[in-house]
């Protein structure tokens, strides 16, 4: 985490990737037929979020006005990734593409987790962590149930 | 949360975690008539296992001999272990509750164990543990929805 110059920096980049998150989630559930299928990624979508408004709110408590970090991808220690070329493939690899994000953001928070002193904070993170780590489960689930059924 | 002086202490420790997990997976099996119910926590009881092999694993790497189960009951785990009464027993409602609860104070350890161990293979095999935990307790909430749902 030694790219980061402190917390600030941290919280833009983690509600950079937020963002995204959210609009690849949001595409996806505009490319699958399955109604179902459908709901999980809008409820990936809604949860992201979610995330991205925890974030700014520890911005806010900092007294600080949340802006954008448009350079955020130069530091990621675990890039997203063109999330608009991942649109255009088949299903099953999209969904592996979203395993490897979820997995990234999970090892993102936990890291930043390992080097936070802030309780207030250490606790933000923790829950992000968990919500990430369930994101890349529930995806694990519709990815081995694909194959099943293949 | 226990202060520990080594990577090997906190190894110990998350095997003794993994032992008493076990030992609550085997004990849910026991409480269940219905032979699915019996079956699903059987198999979490394996996973809790498979864990326990990953971090003796770790244990081994370094040349150390894997030790006695750790008495857990001497470790201050009151915020990371649920129990079950044994006068009252336990339904498979409360069975899931209580596994999802589990599996969150899991999560929780393995993240602040990874956070303090310096070893860089120990602490990757800490956070996969905790994304199986993660898993695990989304897999007992899609399964309490579906119990719940069905009432």
């Amino acid at each position: 985490m030694e790219e980061f110059k402190g917390d600030e920096d941290i919280l833009k980049f983690a509600i950079e990737r937020e963002k995204q998150a959210n609009r690849f989630y949001v595409a996806l559930a505009k490319r699958v037929a399955d109604d179902e299928m459908r709901e999980v990624f809008e409820v990936l979508a809604g949860d992201e979020v979610e995330h991205k408004a925890k974030l700014e709110l520890e911005v806010m408590k900092t007294g600080r006005v949340v802006v954008s970090q448009k350079d955020a991808k130069r530091f990621d220690p675990y890039p997203l990734g063109d999330t608009e070329s991942m649109l255009h493939m088949d299903f099953k690899s999209a969904l592996a593409i979203a395993i490897d994000k979820e997995n990234g953001s999970f090892r993102l928070y936990a890291d930043w987790f390992a080097t936070a002193r802030d309780e207030q904070q250490r606790e933000i993170l923790l829950s992000l962590a968990q919500e990430e780590a369930k994101h890349k489960a529930r995806l694990e689930i519709e990815y081995e149930m694909l194959i099943k059924n293949q | 949360m226990e202060e520990f002086e080594s990577d090997e202490e906190i190894l110990q420790f998350a095997i003794g975690r993994e032992t008493s997990s076990y030992q609550f997976y085997t004990d849910l099996a026991q409480e269940m008539e219905n032979p699915m119910m019996k079956l699903l926590f059987e198999n979490f009881a394996k996973e809790e296992l498979r864990h326990k092999a990953m971090l003796e694993l770790e244990l081994m790497k370094r040349g150390l001999v894997v030790p006695e189960p750790v008495d857990t009951d001497d470790l201050d785990q009151t915020d990371v272990m649920v129990a079950i009464d044994p006068e009252t027993g336990v339904d498979y409602k409360n069975a899931l509750v209580l596994a999802i609860n589990k599996e969150e104070k899991s999560f929780r350890l393995y993240i602040e164990l990874a956070a303090m161990v310096k070893d860089k293979n120990s602490r990757e095999t800490l956070l996969s543990l905790a994304q199986d935990e993660a898993k695990h307790e989304l897999q007992f909430e899609i399964e309490y929805g579906a119990v719940t749902k069905g009432k």
